[in-house]
């Protein structure tokens, strides 16, 4: 009896945990919630009699996956990890429990496991811990974030590392805790929690950084939209200076060449400077695109940096607008990922060069956008999607890794690599349907 | 043989290059032919996918209807052993990223004595032909084009299974083996180590006693073992 109230206490707080993890409210009332509930209450009852101690665990995770599944009815993955938390939450709970019971109230584990009262109470302090700490964690927006980290983390990647861990803690665990050995029990809990934490704290610092970065880059692209309008505008003012500079100058009186000088020098300099920036990447669909490469070129010329915009005749402004937006903005966003390696790798050497080149490939089938750069120094094409690696020192090398993960999620983008002598070229090729 | 591709939409400045090639080849005893057209039309594209051997290509940057670096960019595809001069019609800074794109022999102001730039790119091109002049291979996806000149040595990475080539410039890593690239490379690299192939055409001198290969770049290494070290003299 005393176990089936265990087993209540324990699955109403995973599930009250996991619906605020998922960030639903808890629905009582719903009859295939009260039914979930009970079905896991079941199979807890359940594990004690047909699962071995060190896999209990295991099958108490895998059915409340399965049933948060069936009840929240979202993407494997997310469900996957989301339970996994719920899991660690308890861990963390029980561990914290079985501290106060060990040390403030001088309970030994052997008499804790041969009174039921005592379970009892342990059982609905550690539910109190569980609900706290996730409002805790909620206040601290970790869930969303959590969210967010989720959409980036590719299922394979993290699916061994959950069943190594929840594996070899429920053996662990369970061979030290029937063996009653209460402080080896506690240390083997404290360590686990520390690897948990630390294998965690890794693997959302690395996605942390690529979050950061794709929203960093959506920002500046929603910003660019705009950009593009003041550019639109720029363009017009500036053809209009031009040609009132002209008319003033057929005013002026052949004498006073010095003023005339003056002004040729102006429209020399407008023509060079801002007219072939300006009008060249008019060429350019909108939407962003056009504003980030107008930016990049003319941080490129601050830098000192020789670059070329080529723009192939072959390629047709209306076929690209039909692009979705979706894959617009990706475009951009790795377009902006490729030129700022293509300047960070050529900003320290003596010859500076970068070439962007756009075209539609032979049958007009994608839309093709090349980002080449010199370059000098090691150069492993194999590793350069990999997090974390980069030829310019340690911290660096997220971007390439954040438009493998965006590639992989976008059917119609493909990346292509050369190397030319010492020019390193990337190429984006878009589908175009 | 030597074919020489040429393409301008201007008839005046196609008979002058017509005139330039004839001039220039009279004084060699190389037998020539010169495809000549005023526009990227079907023929011309027809002639670029042949094998055609001996290729020079003497194209205009711009012509009404396309551009010659889209051309330019075709060739490539299919063939980066040809030889391409451009024709340009103003001095501009950015080709020389374009040059580096499409391993073009050089660019010509045709209002900046281009008759003599011209005839000094010819002379050029023929030296160039007839030897191999870069290697091209696909690793893993990636397509890898390097000048055979710029490539000092070549050394095997036991740890992580690969092939470290090194140019003036820099180092890749690649996953073939160093057989694949004396198949590749030919008769000039030779291997000076059972870890290390080198370039002879590159090698200042060696020093058999330190056991050392010093590159005309001033680059050192001392990859030469007794077994190789007479086959790299002897180069």
């Amino acid at each position: 009896m005393m176990l089936l109230i265990n087993s209540i206490i324990i699955s109403i707080a995973g599930f009250v945990v996991s619906a605020k993890i998922f960030g639903k409210t808890i629905e009582w009332r719903c009859k295939k919630y009260q039914l979930i509930i009970l079905i896991f209450i079941f199979t807890i009852q359940l594990s004690y009699i047909i699962t071995p101690h060190f896999l209990r665990v295991l099958f108490n995770y895998v059915v409340f996956f399965v049933l948060n599944l069936v009840y929240y009815n979202k993407k494997i993955f997310e469900v996957m990890l989301n339970s996994f938390f719920v899991f660690i939450i308890t861990f963390i709970s029980e561990v914290i429990t079985g501290m106060i019971t060990i040390y403030v109230f001088n309970i030994d584990i052997s008499q804790l496991l041969n009174s039921y009262e005592d379970q009892f109470f342990t059982n609905v302090f550690i539910a109190i811990i569980m609900v706290s700490f996730t409002h805790l964690l909620k206040s601290l927006k970790f869930f969303k974030f959590l969210a967010e980290v989720v959409e980036m983390i590719k299922f394979h990647e993290v699916i061994p590392l959950l069943i190594i861990i929840i594996f070899s803690y429920a053996a662990s665990f369970y061979y030290f805790y029937f063996q009653i050995i209460g402080l080896t029990t506690l240390a083997l809990s404290t360590v686990m929690i520390f690897v948990i934490c630390i294998l965690i704290m890794i693997l959302l610092k690395e996605k942390n950084i690529n979050v950061r970065l794709k929203k960093e880059y959506e920002t500046l692209i929603y910003n660019l939209n705009e950009y593009e309008k003041i550019l639109e505008k720029y363009r017009m003012t500036n053809h209009e200076n031009l040609n009132n500079f002209i008319i003033i100058k057929g005013m002026i009186e052949d004498n006073r060449k010095e003023v005339i000088k003056y002004i040729d020098e102006i429209i020399k300099l407008k023509k060079h400077d801002d007219n072939e920036l300006l009008f060249k990447t008019k060429k350019l669909p909108t939407g962003g695109l056009q504003g980030l490469i107008y930016q990049k070129m003319l941080i490129m010329k601050e830098k000192g940096v020789v670059f070329n915009l080529q723009i192939s005749k072959n390629v047709e402004i209306d076929k690209i607008m039909k692009i979705d937006f979706e894959t617009k903005k990706d475009l951009c966003l790795i377009v902006g990922v490729f030129i700022d390696n293509a300047i960070e790798a050529v900003i320290n050497l003596e010859k500076k060069i970068v070439g962007i080149y756009v075209y539609m490939d032979d049958e007009d089938e994608n839309f093709c956008f090349s980002i080449s750069n010199n370059f000098s120094g090691f150069i492993d094409l194999e590793k350069i999607d990999n997090i974390g690696y980069s030829s310019k020192g340690t911290g660096r090398g997220y971007g390439l890794s954040l438009v493998k993960k965006i590639v992989n999620n976008n059917g119609l983008i493909t990346i292509n690599r050369e190397i030319i002598g010492d020019m390193f070229k990337q190429t984006i090729k878009i589908k175009i349907n | 043989m030597v074919n020489f591709v040429v393409c301008d939409d201007s008839k005046e400045i196609l008979n002058s290059v017509n005139n330039i090639i004839d001039e220039e080849m009279m004084k060699n005893k190389i037998s020539y032919n010169k495809h000549l057209y005023q526009e990227y039309d079907t023929d011309f594209i027809k002639l670029m996918k042949s094998k055609l051997p001996g290729r020079i290509y003497i194209l205009d940057i711009e012509t009404p209807k396309n551009s010659g670096i889209d051309i330019a960019r075709k060739i490539r595809e299919h063939d980066v052993e040809s030889i391409i001069i451009f024709l340009t019609t103003h001095d501009h800074l950015g080709y020389i990223v374009l040059k580096s794109d499409f391993l073009f022999l050089s660019f010509i102001n045709k209002y900046d004595n281009y008759k003599e730039n011209l005839r000094k790119s010819i002379r050029r091109a023929l030296k160039l032909l007839g030897t191999k002049p870069v290697v091209r291979f696909e690793d893993r996806g990636a397509i890898y084009t390097i000048p055979i000149n710029d490539i000092l040595y070549i050394t095997r990475d036991n740890i992580e299974r690969k092939i470290v080539i090194t140019t003036d410039y820099s180092k890749y890593s690649v996953n073939k083996t160093l057989c694949d690239m004396l198949e590749m490379l030919g008769d000039t690299f030779k291997q000076s180590h059972r870890s290390c192939i080198v370039n002879t055409n590159r090698i200042l001198a060696v020093d058999t006693v330190k056991k050392k290969i010093i590159f005309d770049n001033g680059m050192e290494i001392d990859l030469l073992s007794t077994k190789y070290k007479n086959e790299v003299i002897a180069k």
